[in-house]
């Protein structure tokens, strides 16, 4: 379903008041109670966790549910709510007073050392003045019943008061959050080596200290009506193009899906084309590619739970750079960078090229290669196609096999695999060993690929490839080569070329994207993202006395 | 029905791509007999003797190489004999010469030349050569030495070429000059010698009918005439008084050896009723070696040596191209020159071939010896 509605291309204005996400409706008409009191509005600070628009829902005043002033009824209410869980800790401080909490989900000692003092000590207690006397930064005060379960569940503290229709929520939530360790699926040798973790608090604190800029903008938005997941939007004012900010912001809030667990379904969801074989949008889990994107005027997304951020738009050609190449000196960067893209056509046409020669243009083979090629060939008793997807699968069951496995079975797993079904394989007369290195060589270079989503599509890339080079020999390749580069010129991401800058062509950024060039060479920073400033594409680095000091 | 539109396309592709595999005929490298060397020869009146040099390949991992040979009036009528005794498909893609014997260049080389350029398979770039005396002995004799004869003969060719010690002779040349009205073609002759396989010379075609042989050594010549170069290596026989009395050799030669650096020629029209022209051979030249002691450092000796050069290739040369029109035979294209520089000359085999023996030539040689330290 989700595919017609990306089509729509996003409002250039920029859209500020937002409706309310589609949970808080359905919670609202499923639990219609008779309004009895009035709205305080007036009077109170309503303070949600976010600032983003799309909470500014308190507005609204023909909402039917309200905080009882009783405690009996407030408990049995939140209880109803909520089910009854077993972790649910209901606490009778005073006469009046009662606090509720849920267990593991706040910081105890904070409640034990700062609250409870506080609250028995007090006199003459309303909502408001625990709001003024409670010495913690997150405490507000909520009159409408949806708003406090959702504050709840993010990890506070509510403080009932008999007799008042408001509840004074303190915030102090406890997550457990595994601590930042180094990204393992993008490492690099040199450069920072810290990667995001699932909290999306810690995630978003590692990127403001990349970019200590008041201009960096972080937006919140909810997605998923059974998990409420919150996202944030990230995107620096002024740099990332607006017409990109709107285009994501509508196609997250567009969204209407009940589940959402990782930013990769997040990633899928919101592509251009999520029936392609090739990823429009990067996952990364280094905070210091995230942050450089977000310079380049990209729009990044980080999901709370997961510890992939999002960045669009992308193009086919920056998913094979890394963020290493930013650290090397530019001309050794700029032959890891060929040696990559070398790598793609080794990836997805080396074996069909076997193939597609020995079953149809035996002319073509030099005759130094003729002996060697045939007397491999001579034992085995398959075709060449057959021959060549055989290796072609085995490599790939090793592959997932270590990938599925514990790393240090992974491990063994990988040398049994490799070196005794390769050797046995070829001694029983199965495959040629000719082929075994072009096989190996393929998988070597398929994992050249620094983005591990595009690794794996280039090296799925090949299979329909050595197929209808088994069929058709070489007019079979050209066929897909065709279908592939028609494809691949078809795509876009969040409207921009993903082909960009070959096609359309753009000299400009034509330079950084196989070379990588000194860095006051540098035209344009990223090859589709549209920078508001155009001063800021650029990347600056000039010396400021003209001169470098020599001594 | 929006669905099924959506999955059209691909259905389509994937349909075809299935129905039309059947279409593919496969040639899988293991399962086929590739023939490298092909000979044709004429034996008694129309019988065409056809032998082909064929690779096979056993499961046993050893490759050996099969010699069958069958006549027939046609050549696919002989490849479908061979077919009968071989028990593999064979195919000609991986082919690198073709031979004639000397009787079917007697005959006519025509027809055969026709078959080769007409097949898809072979490759223009594989190369022609004729043989001395018969075909079938020469390529059914025993070589100790040379386990692949295909191979074997195909590369003595094709080093040879490239050092300029025979002509060129790939299919691509021939056919250009048999195609053209006015030119003929020169092959190079192999000659079974004890146990082995040499370049003994140079046979000049008129019509497709071989009129004339020259000796290997005047390969260098007609390669110079033809094109410009940048490789070679030649010796002369240089009069014994070139170096005046320095000379304290008792031979009647002063033998120098020549490295072309590089020769460029140019060949223009004087005379168009003659036909007259002017041949312009610019040789730079490296000294390689020199029998005498006398000092090399001398611009006068140099300039002496030079001179001789230039007179010993100019007799060369005359005498090369005066051969080749007595027995008419133009290997040199000089009727393509006549015929892009003379206006309305309006051309053709007869008129060129009595034009031809006619034909005047003034050759100038403009040697220039560039280093000599090589010996030093």
């Amino acid at each position: 379903m989700f595919f017609r509605k990306k089509r729509n291309k996003a409002s250039l204005k920029k859209t500020l008041e937002q409706s309310p996400p589609p949970s808080q409706n359905e919670i609202d008409a499923e639990q219609s109670q008779p309004s009895t009191s009035k709205s305080h509005k007036d009077d109170i600070t309503t303070k949600d966790l976010s600032k983003g628009p799309a909470n500014n829902s308190t507005a609204r005043k023909d909402d039917p549910e309200t905080i009882s002033s009783s405690t009996e009824i407030f408990v049995k209410d939140i209880k109803k709510r909520i089910h009854s869980p077993a972790d649910l800790v209901i606490r009778y401080v005073s006469d009046t007073i009662t606090i509720l909490y849920i267990d593991n989900l706040i910081k105890e000692d904070i409640l034990n050392e700062k609250i409870l003092p506080n609250l028995q000590n007090m006199n003459e207690e309303t909502p408001m003045r625990i709001q003024k006397l409670l010495p913690l930064p997150r405490v507000t005060v909520f009159d409408r019943m949806n708003e406090v379960i959702e504050t709840m569940l993010t990890g506070a503290v509510i403080i009932h008061v008999a007799g008042h229709n408001l509840t004074t929520l303190v915030i102090i939530p406890a997550r457990e959050a595994r601590s930042l360790t180094s990204p393992e699926n993008e490492s690099q040798v040199i450069g920072s080596q810290v990667g995001f973790n699932e909290s999306l608090s810690t995630n978003v604190s590692l990127i403001r200290r990349y970019i200590l800029n008041p201009n960096l903008v972080n937006e919140k938005i909810k997605v998923g009506k059974q998990t409420n997941t919150s996202l944030a939007l990230l995107y620096i004012d002024g740099v990332a193009s607006e017409q990109n900010i709107n285009t994501v912001r509508q196609r997250l809030n567009s969204l209407d899906v009940r589940d959402i667990i990782d930013s990769a379904e997040i990633a899928e969801l919101i592509d251009d084309s999520s029936l392609s074989l090739f990823p429009q949008i990067l996952l990364t889990e280094r905070p210091d590619r995230f942050c450089d994107d977000l310079l380049s005027g990209k729009v990044g997304i980080l999901v709370d739970g997961s510890s992939m951020g999002i960045l669009c738009p992308y193009t086919f050609i920056e998913f094979f750079q890394s963020r290493e190449d930013k650290n090397l000196r530019w001309p050794i960067a700029t032959f890891v960078r060929l040696l990559r893209f070398l790598a793609i056509f080794i990836s997805a046409f080396f074996t069909p090229l076997y193939v597609a020669t020995l079953t149809f243009h035996y002319e073509v083979i030099p005759q130094p290669l003729l002996i060697p090629l045939s007397e491999s060939r001579a034992k085995v008793p398959f075709p060449p196609i057959l021959e060549a997807l055989f290796l072609e699968l085995i490599i790939e069951l090793l592959r997932e096999a270590g990938a599925r496995l514990p790393t240090k079975i992974g491990q063994t797993i990988g040398i049994v695999g490799g070196i005794v079904l390769g050797t046995a394989a070829v001694d029983a007369g199965i495959t040629s060993n000719i082929l075994i290195i072009i096989v190996a060589l393929c998988a070597l270079s398929a994992f050249t690929t620094p983005n591990y989503m595009m690794g794996n599509t280039v090296r799925v890339l090949r299979f329909p490839i050595i197929i209808l080079a088994g069929f058709w020999g070489y007019y079979g390749i050209m066929f897909a080569f065709c279908m592939l580069l028609i494809h691949l010129l078809r795509q876009s991401s969040l409207g921009a070329p993903y082909m960009s800058p070959f096609y359309p062509l753009r000299l400009k950024s034509l330079a950084d994207s196989i070379v990588r060039l000194p860095y006051p060479f540098i035209i344009r920073k990223s090859p589709n993202a549209r920078v508001e400033d155009p001063e800021l594409s650029t990347m600056q680095a000039s010396l400021k006395d003209q001169k470098k000091v020599k001594e | 029905m929006k669905k099924l539109n959506t999955f059209k396309l691909p259905f389509l592709l994937i349909a075809s791509v299935m129905l039309l595999v059947g279409c593919t005929e496969p040639h899988i490298l293991e399962r086929i007999s590739l023939a490298t060397l092909i000979g044709y020869d004429l034996t008694g009146e129309d019988e065409l003797t056809t032998t082909a040099v064929m690779r096979q390949i056993n499961p046993d991992l050893e490759s050996k190489t099969l010699i069958q040979s069958t006549t027939s009036s046609t050549s696919k009528g002989g490849r479908k004999k061979i077919e009968l005794a071989t028990s593999k498909e064979i195919t000609t893609g991986q082919l690198r010469v073709v031979l004639f014997g000397e009787e079917l260049a007697k005959y006519g080389l025509d027809y055969r030349l026709r078959t080769i350029m007409m097949s898809s398979e072979i490759s223009n770039a594989i190369y022609l050569a004729m043989v001395e005396g018969d075909l079938k002995s020469f390529l059914e004799s025993d070589y100790k030495d040379i386990p692949n004869l295909g191979q074997h003969i195909f590369q003595l060719i094709e080093h040879n070429i490239e050092q300029q010690n025979a002509v060129s002779s790939t299919v691509h040349e021939i056919s250009r000059d048999d195609f053209s009205r006015v030119a003929s073609y020169a092959l190079p002759i192999l000659k079974k010698e004890k146990d082995d396989i040499k370049i003994s010379g140079i046979a000049l075609f008129h019509k497709g009918k071989i009129v004339g042989t020259l000796s290997a050594k005047d390969a260098f010549y007609i390669q110079m005439v033809r094109d410009n170069s940048d490789n070679g290596t030649m010796e002369l026989n240089l009069p014994i008084t070139t170096l005046g009395d320095h000379s304290l050799s008792s031979s009647k030669y002063l033998s120098v050896a020549l490295d072309s650096i590089r020769s460029k020629r140019r060949i223009t029209v004087v005379d168009q009723t003659l036909p007259e022209f002017n041949l312009t051979i610019h040789l730079d030249c490296r000294l390689y070696e020199i029998i005498s002691n006398v000092n090399i450092d001398e611009a006068e000796i140099i300039q002496k040596l030079e001179k001789e050069i230039n007179k010993k290739l100019e007799s060369e040369i005359k005498r090369v191209i005066q051969y080749s029109q007595e027995v008419n035979s133009d290997i040199f294209r000089f009727g393509e020159y006549y015929e892009a520089q003379v206006r309305n000359a309006n051309m053709d085999v007869e008129k060129w071939s009595e034009m031809y023996p006619e034909m005047k030539v003034n050759v100038t040689v403009k040697a220039k010896i560039l280093r000599d330290g090589v010996f030093q």
